[in-house]
């Protein structure tokens, strides 16, 4: 059995499969350059010894093939018993008004590619009753405000997405959890002068890949959002509305 | 550059502590970075950070830090190569290479300086004297130059531009990968004996005669002592301890769970220096007391012989925040007695406490500006003090009369007159610099500052 890796070239997702790797596991990387992922599968094959496949993929809302031509690649679902989906995408002019066209690559990106992935496999998963599906939201989502616009409703709906899931697979052996990522060390944060600490995408990951066992449902990551997310969300309009972050 | 690889205003400084300025950065972590690149930007390569002159920062440079590009690529134990990306660490291809019973023959003593920053000035060890400089050991790399792309270089391959990269001081391009040649673990120990030397004039004979029988030879002097005990100390002499055996897997070979990091920063971190005036002459007479008390043979683990710098790394941090000054200079063996002479006349003048005082052996051809030669190179550090500073402005005075090659990648206010009347390929390398990149497009502070 193998673990998807969606968005593996970089951040939380190369961390996700050198944490993977490193406990023996079988990988399907995808990423959209053929380059970043020869490097790291031949890394993670000699120094894990793992077996490591891969396959480039362009997620396009205007190319909707992209999941058949994936799904040829990777074979059939049965070989796999982990997804982990830390994709996403967002832009610095997502401040309202943004072109139709990338509204919806925005969209396309940040969830219906998490939802079709899923869709995909969740079948198998249910039938065999084990499995786990990992997705990666933002606390960017915790409420809407004047930028990360689309990006934030987009995420807002993976949430809510796999909130769903969680109830639909309560009381079974598949595992659902969405994260919630603060601060990480990526190229998004990279330069930033941020109000709380990053955290590197080792850590995350340890955290993740440490969290198996831990029951379906939404998480932060690290847990001290958590309160900051409830205390933004409990904040009442006439003192948000005035906030600039 | 697109936001994909967005810019930092980050403050850098030389692990010696002289340079310290803000400069923009990026941290690419994708290939792509590549075909993204601008032909009217000025940048340079950054790998720990580590050097102890401003070699991957300026003032108007954009620093690209490979610390993403950290991948081993290929391996095969039969030719013994292993092909990597630049930003790779040594203790992380250490740990890699030696479980399979390879190693890395020519390679500085801090597990954190990553295989770019090794590349760059073409670093040595302590056993230069039979492994070479860490040229010797490339196979091959792939350069990128925002006007040429990718380009392959290797011994064979593109020759000129090879030999200007590796000892190029990061001023040809970025590393994108390097192709190492590998050698086997003789034995996951080292025995190492020590021997007093009282005299310092008998230094390149004892290095030359310890050099014959061993795999590493340094030395270890007091600058500090007075009158006939001036320079005395002691050689360590490394050898593998082949009767021990070796088989890989191996727990011998194991390095700690986790390399010790180490940073510029971090280095300076004490605002007040412990090292000074009282307490240095008393540090090295405890050291030199402390080592003549001690087994003169004992056995190291391979880790330690390697990286020797990685559990004494609180001496740097002794300096404080005001850091440091190392001279390392190669001296021609025939004019190492005048060396000494001279300098200890000059201290005995106007005292300056010297921390260390190390030589090891040299053999080789110089060229360009790669630091090595036939001699024996020989380090000094003291406190970066204005005294400090003229007496290092003196040790200039003496390459230049000497015929010594003071270390560029060591010394951060070494100027451009000095380099150009020490180094007989100083020219030179400015010609085929700009032959290769008109533009000049890779830029530091120390390039800037030596007028490279």
């Amino acid at each position: 059995m193998k673990a998807l890796v969606v968005g593996a070239s970089s951040g939380v997702g190369r961390a996700l499969a050198e944490g993977l790797a490193a406990e023996g596991k079988d990988l399907f990387l995808v990423a959209s350059d053929p380059r970043d992922l020869a490097a790291l599968a031949a890394h993670l094959r000699l120094k894990f010894g793992v077996r490591v496949d891969t396959a480039a993929c362009h997620i396009r809302w205007d190319d909707a093939g992209w999941l058949s031509a994936l799904s040829e690649r990777m074979g059939e679902p049965e070989g796999f018993d982990a997804l982990f989906l830390p994709i996403g995408s967002s832009r610095e002019d997502d401040t309202g008004g943004m072109a139709e066209g990338a509204m919806r690559q925005l969209v396309e990106v940040n969830f219906f590619s998490v939802a079709s992935l899923v869709s995909y496999f969740l079948p198998t998963f249910t039938r065999r009753g084990t499995g786990r599906i990992v997705a990666f939201g933002s606390v960017a989502a915790a409420r809407g405000r004047s930028a990360n616009v689309v990006y934030a409703a987009s995420k807002r709906a993976l949430t809510s997405y796999f909130e769903s899931l969680s109830h639909l697979m309560a009381g079974t052996a598949v595992n659902i959890q969405c994260y919630q990522l603060g601060y990480v060390d990526t190229q998004q944060s990279y330069g930033k002068r941020l109000l709380f600490p990053k955290i590197t995408p080792r850590r995350a990951v340890e955290i993740v890949l440490g969290g198996s066992r831990r029951g379906s449902g939404v998480r932060y990551l690290p847990g001290f959002w958590r309160p900051i997310v409830w205390l933004v969300r409990s904040l009442p309009w006439a003192i948000y509305k005035g906030l600039r972050f | 550059m697109p936001s994909a690889f967005p810019e930092a205003k980050t403050s850098y400084t030389s692990f010696d502590g002289h340079t310290r300025l803000f400069s923009r950065s990026r941290r690419p972590d994708r290939y792509r970075y590549w075909d993204l690149a601008d032909l009217d930007e000025v940048t340079i390569p950054r790998g720990a950070g580590l050097s102890y002159v401003a070699a991957s920062f300026s003032a108007r440079s954009v620093t690209v830090d490979h610390g993403r590009f950290n991948r081993i690529l290929a391996f095969d134990g039969k030719t013994r190569q292993v092909e990597v990306e630049a930003g790779i660490s040594l203790g992380d291809l250490y740990d890699f290479l030696s479980p399979r019973g390879f190693y890395l023959s020519a390679q500085p003593g801090h597990p954190a300086i990553t295989v770019g920053g090794c590349c760059a000035p073409d670093v040595h060890g302590k056993n230069q004297f039979r492994e070479g400089t860490f040229i010797r050991q490339v196979e091959g790399a792939r350069l990128f130059h925002p006007a040429h792309g990718i380009i392959e270089i290797g011994p064979r391959r593109s020759p000129e531009l090879f030999r200007l990269t590796f000892g190029g001081y990061g001023l040809t391009g970025n590393l994108v990968s390097v192709t190492l040649g590998v050698k086997e673990i003789p034995s996951p120990i080292m025995s190492v004996r020590t021997l007093y030397l009282d005299d310092i004039h008998q230094l390149p004979a004892q290095l030359g005669e310890s050099a014959a029988r061993s795999d590493l030879v340094y030395s270890w002097h007091s600058f500090t002592a007075k009158g006939r005990s001036f320079g005395r100390g002691f050689i360590k002499e490394g050898r593998f301890d082949v009767a021990s055996g070796y088989s890989a897997p191996s727990k011998a070979v194991a390095g700690p769970a986790t390399h010790r990091p180490l940073s510029s920063e971090s280095r300076g971190s004490w605002r007040v220096p412990l090292l000074g005036s009282v307490t240095i002459p008393l540090c090295n007479r405890l050291y030199d007391l402390g080592s003549r008390a001690a087994r003169r043979e004992g056995r190291m683990g391979l880790y330690e012989f390697l990286f020797p710098v990685h559990e004494k790394q609180f001496y740097f941090k002794l300096f404080g925040r005001r850091g440091f000054w190392e001279y390392q200079v190669l001296i021609p063996a025939h004019r190492f007695d005048e060396w000494v002479d001279r300098v200890r006349v000059r201290l005995s003048r106007k005292p300056i406490p010297v921390t260390l005082a190390s030589g090891k052996l040299f053999a080789g051809e110089g060229e360009l500006l790669r630091f090595t030669g036939n001699g024996i190179c020989f380090a000094l550090d003291f406190p970066r003090t204005p005294e400090g500073r003229e007496f290092a402005e003196y040790l200039d005075r003496l390459s230049i009369q000497l015929g010594c090659l003071p270390n560029l990648i060591k010394d951060s206010r070494l100027s451009a007159r000095v380099v150009a009347e020490t180094y007989p390929g100083y020219e030179r390398f400015r010609r085929e610099l700009r032959e290769f990149d008109p533009r000049r497009l890779y830029r530091s502070e120390l390039s800037d500052r030596l007028e490279l």
